[in-house]
């Protein structure tokens, strides 16, 4: 039972390095997409971090972080400008900018913020989409009911001709779910949610935890 | 066949090794491996006649492209920051006008796009692991709020990886469904750059620096989920 037990627990272990070594993506790669993956809280991003802790002081400095990627965000995090980069500083900057990515409604810009002009210099009015290009009637954030929310609209990259297509089967479902619905359930249902992005506030010094940022899915 | 067998039996070692061993400090060397992200519908459906690493003009054209002109150069590495000789380093993004050079996106919009831009270049890496571009800033297209530019590298036929690369705080980026498909905000430190101006340039050209990272050890993530 117990050889059972540590080869069930060695299988279990080697399974995933199996499917990751012979994946042909890398397999340093997160998943593609990673729409479904859950966002990762303040605990992994640390880790991911500490790795670089060479002399394992529980703070990092640039010279123990080789990537050189990761400077700009060290600079970042490094609040009090020190050039030792705490676990509190890490923290606190990774809860700073999840909570900025929460706030921002997924893939729904503000109106007119959606496509800056002048595409690089001299960019001709035709850099701007056609009127079929836009998204539609829905702007709005990924509401009940909706088909297609504009971010995954975005990630599918649908061409305009796609998008007015959808567009059109989504003023169908609307229209039906109309019928259906009650005005008041209808109000209910376009309340927006508790503890969506924006709606939740964390207390201070809560510590390491899920990040404000938590993005629902739409 | 026996030599992939092989290689992914090494890349499998390499996996244990690396999963066993993530005692703090123990992986000082270690980069982050550049995230994968999608390829899109534009990766050219014929590759254009001239495929070198200058975007900005067509064979000997003496019209150079729309945009403002990047070098765009870094390395392609691995995990432990080992340069990757003979990588593949192809580059594709949309003209100044927003067009790809696609038949599905261009034929559409033909009187619209760039015909003096490349939009597309590829590029293979010395033992340095360097690679370098003379192309356009990228400026967002229909549907894609932030500006990329589609990077795929690959090494003997073998893709390696295809991501994007963004520009660093632009405020596209945190409305692009791409951009926050990556959840983690590490992952997006390590597909955003800065497109600064160059040096000693009097035509007011950017620079943009951006190593490429190719993972050879399993997300570490996924080590802990098992």
């Amino acid at each position: 039972m117990r050889r059972v037990l540590a080869l069930s627990a060695a299988v279990a272990v080697c399974l995933p390095l199996l499917n990751s070594a012979l994946r042909a993506q890398p397999p340093g790669a997160p998943p593609q997409g990673g729409r479904g993956a859950a966002a990762p809280n303040a605990e992994s991003f640390l880790q991911r971090l500490m790795q670089y802790d060479a002399n394992g002081d529980g703070s990092l400095t640039l010279d123990e972080v080789k990537d050189r990627r990761l400077h700009a965000l060290l600079n970042r995090a490094d609040a009090n400008e020190d050039g030792v980069v705490t676990k509190a500083e890490l923290t606190a900057l990774h809860q700073k900018e999840s909570a900025a990515i929460g706030r921002q409604p997924a893939g729904f810009p503000p109106p007119g913020a959606q496509q800056p002009p002048g595409a690089g210099r001299g960019g001709p009015p035709g850099a701007q989409p056609g009127p079929g290009a836009g998204p539609g009637p829905q702007r709005r954030g990924g509401r009940a009911g909706q088909i297609l929310p504009e971010f995954v609209q975005d990630e599918l990259e649908l061409s305009p001709e796609q998008r007015e297509q959808v567009a059109e089967l989504q003023k169908e479902v609307d229209a039906q779910l109309e019928k259906i619905l009650t005005p008041e359930q209808r109000a209910l249902l376009n309340q927006p949610r508790p503890g969506g992005p924006g709606g939740r506030q964390r207390p201070p010094g809560a510590g390491p935890g899920r990040p404000n940022g938590e993005i629902r899915e739409n | 066949m026996s030599h992939s067998l092989q290689h992914n039996r090494r890349l499998f070692l390499g996996a244990l090794g690396a999963g066993l061993f993530t005692t703090r400090g123990a992986f000082a060397e270690q980069l982050l491996a550049s995230p994968a992200l999608t390829e899109g519908p534009f990766y050219p459906d014929q590759l254009p006649l001239d495929r070198d690493n200058d975007l900005i003009i067509i064979n000997d054209s003496l019209t150079p492209a729309v945009g403002e002109i990047t070098h765009l150069t870094g390395k392609i590495l691995d995990a432990s920051g080992k340069p990757l000789k003979d990588a593949l380093v192809e580059i594709w993004q949309c003209d100044a006008n927003a067009v790809y050079l696609h038949t599905a996106d261009s034929g559409p919009k033909k009187d619209q796009q760039d015909k003096n831009f490349q939009g597309y270049g590829a590029f293979t890496t010395g033992s340095t692991g360097e690679y370098r571009f003379r192309t356009i800033k990228p400026v967002p297209y229909p549907g894609r709020p932030s500006p990329h530019i589609h990077v795929k590298v690959s090494q003997k036929g073998r893709e390696l990886v295809t991501t994007q690369l963004f520009i660093r705080d632009h405020a596209g980026n945190l409305q692009d469904g791409v951009f926050l498909g990556l959840r983690d905000i590490l992952d997006r430190e390590l597909v955003v750059s800065d497109f600064e101006p160059m040096k000693n340039s009097k035509m007011g050209e950017l620079a943009c620096e951006w190593d490429v990272v190719i993972g050879r050890t399993p997300d570490e993530r996924e080590f802990e989920r098992s």
